[in-house]
């Protein structure tokens, strides 16, 4: 008999897959969020298709409920994801802060460059 | 004392200082206010929670080639008297960096006593972890000036290594200062109660979190 969640588990890696491969052709994400997401659909998809391997990898963590071990699974993989967005997150927002600066630094040496350009031609005349 | 009068005052004590009013996503009326006086006005693209401000001043004094560099907050509660004592220290005592010290001379407390305990813990933390090499009571003063060698040394490392947070920016700068051998002095400085606005490196949240930042300079 097919388990519901099997189901659930096969359209939702179908639909990650799908959108991987159509944002990829789009050029709207990058090589390495491609690899990572068709990684996670094709996961999703032999689980949902091969059951007997969830079973296998309940029996090697130990759990009483296969829903224990898919939870257990899916609990570390999103820690690791939010651990590595979240450092992503932090890296941009140094590389923001360090952009805003130097445009703020630009526009205040350019006006006064101007400023003393300006200074000079008067003197001249 | 408002920006404005802050501005005026600076304008008045030291006609010949070049005033930068670096507005990092103020929502008062900063921006109007300082448009009437003298300095000049760089509002920030984005709110860079205070450490855009640092890097642009670096920035500006570091390829302006400027001899001194100069900081003192918006808020009123630091002398402007105390400006160009903190760039005599500096000649005087060939330092490369002064910095006001609420703890120099004894005076009485206008913070919270979590806001104390928070700023003589990390400056005992922070004078450990640079043990030798300066010291220092007021670690996260705000008041500060800096040389030309200290502004070249240290606009270069904050563009190289990850920036710190706002709350731990100047306890960080106090070790990396130390490390690159750059002399720190203090002088005795009078802080007076906020007038206006609220301080935001002390929010409940960062409160919890401040220690743990300062463990991370500890350790790195």
């Amino acid at each position: 008999m097919v388990e519901v969640y099997s189901v659930v588990g096969f359209i939702i890696g179908v639909i990650i897959v799908f959108l991987s491969l159509t944002r990829l052709r789009k050029q709207s994400i990058s090589q390495g969020t491609f690899a990572l997401w068709i990684i996670v659909g094709t996961v999703l998809i032999v689980l949902s298709t091969i059951p007997m391997l969830i079973y296998a990898i309940q029996n090697a963590l130990g759990t009483q409920f296969t829903l224990s071990a898919i939870f257990g699974i899916s609990f570390v993989f999103l820690i690791t994801v939010v651990f590595y967005l979240h450092q992503k997150v932090d890296m941009l927002n140094q590389r923001i802060t360090k952009l805003v600066a130097e445009l703020g630094a630009k526009k205040f040496l350019d006006s006064h460059n101007d400023e003393k350009n300006s200074f000079q031609e008067k003197n001249n005349d | 004392m408002t920006i404005r009068g802050i501005i005026d005052e600076i304008s008045d004590t030291y006609p010949h200082w070049d005033i930068v009013v670096i507005d990092d996503g103020s929502n008062d009326n900063t921006r109007e206010e300082v448009q009437k006086t003298r300095a000049k006005l760089i509002p920030l693209l984005v709110n860079t929670k205070g450490v855009g401000t640092v890097l642009t001043a670096f920035l500006i004094a570091a390829k302006g080639k400027y001899d001194y560099l100069v900081k003192i907050d918006g808020d009123g509660q630091q002398e402007v008297s105390l400006l160009n004592l903190l760039v005599d220290a500096i000649k005087t005592n060939h330092a490369d960096i002064a910095i006001g010290s609420r703890y120099v001379k004894k005076q009485q407390e206008t913070d919270s006593f979590i806001k104390v305990i928070g700023r003589v813990t990390s400056s005992a933390l922070i004078n450990f972890k640079i043990r030798g090499k300066n010291k220092i009571s007021d670690c996260t003063s705000g008041v500060r000036a800096w040389n030309a060698d200290s502004i070249q040394i240290l606009n270069k490392l904050y563009y190289k290594q990850p920036l710190a947070h706002d709350s731990v920016f100047w306890v960080r700068e106090a070790v990396v200062a130390s490390n690159n051998a750059l002399k720190i002095i203090e002088i005795p400085a009078f802080y007076h109660k906020r007038a206006h606005g609220k301080s935001k490196s002390f929010s409940p949240v960062n409160m919890i979190i401040f220690p743990l930042r300062l463990l991370g300079i500890l350790i790195s």
